[in-house]
């Protein structure tokens, strides 16, 4: 009875093993064959020669390493802006006593239920009229005006530092900047590595925005550069193939690395 | 330090850290809603300079054709998915929470594709279900040919399959609530349960259910957001053709390829208070719990 009961949990457990990893072999396999080893055997077989040729020109030809600048200069500022916003705002928000306070809470916590995508009818006339269409700037602003993700992960952490420690250091004659920088900023570091892990996620994975405002094809970021090269590509399967997987290779990278944070931030929700 | 001088400190701290953030929340934020909520009383094509105020007719429109409602339907298939979500995470969390071998790859592998980005996913899928294509070798592998179809042409089957594909890419963030959620419960409970002989069934039923309930609902109210704005997949996948349109894809459609932006309008306010609503209901359960 243990004996089966331990067989069909390893057996669950494989099947979902499988189902996550069958779709990504196709694609691996793939980006290695040629055009006509691609053609003659789709889906799972592999290459009878491991061809590399796909790899360089999907470097070359997909604008790759403009993307991938482009993406990292977004998924840079995103990240620092929400650190530096997220905390700020959060820490008078949870230290201060002002008028209009609950407005702002309620005002960030808004803004993120309506469905961003239709509102950008709008934004994009914002956007235009500041001259920032087409421009990475856009992205930036766009990331950083409308995030309640940031707040709400640096207002969880805020509440757990005592608010004595503010007033030990201000008797101590600190200013409240520097309290906050010297004092508090540090001890959010779980708070901060928290919003790293989601913000990069969520740039970096972003789609709709990058595709509306930068156009240019100098502009792309790494998930426009593929939707544009699959659109007049649509029979080199086998370099596409080669470009989602560099696509998807930093994120790899990210997650092996930072495999820990990730755990730990987006089940950091659970524990408040 | 006096208290005025302080008073005046903590004024210049909050007009000094708020400034910047709440101009851009202000600009890129609320700006676009307002305007949103504005158009949604006009006619407005998205072009021309003419913009009349025509009332709630917009609304109205919507509330007697049933066809901008009925996208809805399609919607369904991703609250199917994630309540299908729901099961498969536990599941495979509460596998995990016992001792198992390789249980780091598994982790890994169940975590990984949320983060793929969408247009990475829907590649990699359109290639997995093309006419034989890796999953119909399955199929003819597993002798079930017979079952083979357009997974993503025929209207039949097209949202079993993208629904398929939202669980794919989304199903590890539901694992990773439950399982630290899991892993957060007292061991001493399932180390006595265990020691008088409580299998992992009645572990699960007596022990772990009760003890997560509230990542639980949080989870479920989550999907069901992500069910009513679900419009990625879709969008890139089939561009919401043979009957694949959420209420997203299609307010999209009819706001931009219509050229009805006033309606289209309506309906995303339609949607946002839906999501408000089940915000607010999530908070209640929340506090509940709390």
């Amino acid at each position: 009875m243990k004996i089966l009961a331990k067989i069909s949990k390893y057996f669950f457990l494989c099947v979902w093993l499988f189902i996550c990893c069958y779709p990504l072999l196709t694609v691996f396999f793939g980006s290695f064959k040629t055009y006509q080893e691609f053609n003659a055997t789709r889906g799972i077989t592999p290459p009878t020669q491991w061809h590399f040729e796909n790899y360089r020109l999907a470097f070359t030809s997909g604008n790759l390493p403009q993307a991938f600048i482009n993406t990292f200069i977004l998924v840079f500022c995103g990240v620092c802006g929400s650190v530096v916003i997220g905390s700020m705002v959060a820490y008078v928000l949870n230290r201060f006593d002002f008028p209009f306070k609950k407005l702002v809470i309620g005002a960030y916590f808004f803004i993120s239920m309506v469905p961003m995508v239709v509102s950008q009818i709008s934004t994009f006339k914002i956007i235009t009229a500041l001259g920032f269409y087409d421009r990475l700037i856009a992205p930036i602003v766009i990331y950083l005006g409308a995030d309640v993700v940031m707040i709400y992960v640096y207002l969880q952490m805020y509440e757990k530092i005592p608010i004595e420690l503010d007033k030990a250091a201000l008797l101590e004659g600190a200013s409240f900047f520097q309290i906050y920088r010297q004092i508090l900023f540090p001890l959010l570091r779980p708070a901060t590595g928290t919003v790293i892990v989601l913000k990069m996620i969520s740039i970096y994975n972003d789609f709709y925005i990058p595709f509306l405002y930068l156009p240019g094809s100098t502009h792309g970021t790494v998930a426009t550069a593929l939707y544009r090269f699959m659109g007049p590509n649509q029979t080199n399967w086998q370099v596409i193939c080669a470009l989602v997987i560099l696509s998807i290779l930093p994120m790899l990278i990210v997650f092996l690395a930072l495999q820990k944070y990730i755990y730990e931030s987006l089940a950091g929700g659970v524990k408040s | 330090m006096n208290k005025r001088s302080l008073k005046r400190e903590e004024k210049q701290t909050i007009l000094l850290f708020l400034s910047l953030p709440l101009l851009l929340l202000l600009i890129f934020g609320l700006l676009p809603i307002a305007t949103l909520i504005y158009n949604s009383f006009t006619d407005w094509d998205g072009l021309s300079v003419e913009k009349n105020v025509i009332g709630f007719k917009n609304y109205l429109t919507i509330w007697q054709d049933p066809v901008y409602f009925q996208a809805f339907t399609t919607n369904l298939f991703y609250l199917g998915s994630g309540l299908l979500q729901i099961v498969i995470a536990l599941v495979l969390a509460i596998l995990l929470s016992t001792k198992t071998y390789g249980k780091n790859i598994f982790k890994a592998v169940i975590v990984f594709p949320i983060m793929i980005s969408g247009v990475a996913t829907s590649l990699i899928f359109r290639l997995f279900f093309e006419p034989d294509g890796s999953f119909d070798q399955l199929l003819h592998f597993l002798h079930l040919s017979k079952f083979i179809r357009f997974w993503l042409g025929d209207p039949a089957v097209a949202n079993y399959t993208l629904a398929f594909i939202s669980l794919w890419r989304h199903l590890g963030t539901s694992f990773l609530l439950y399982f630290a959620a899991i892993q957060g419960l007292p061991q001493v409970y399932q180390q006595a349960a265990s020691l008088e002989g409580a299998n992992l069934w009645q572990q699960t039923r007596y022990i772990i259910l009760p003890n997560i309930r509230t990542v639980l609902k949080l989870n479920f109210i989550l999907l069901t957001i992500g069910a009513v704005s679900a419009f990625e997949i879709p969008l890139i996948m089939t561009n919401g053709a043979n009957g694949t349109a959420t209420f997203l894809v299609q307010t999209m459609k009819v706001a931009f390829d219509q050229k009805l932006v006033g309606l289209g309008s309506s309906l995303a306010v339609l949607m946002s208070l839906i999501i408000i609503a089940l915000s607010l209901i999530q908070q209640r359960f929340q506090k509940e719990d709390n």
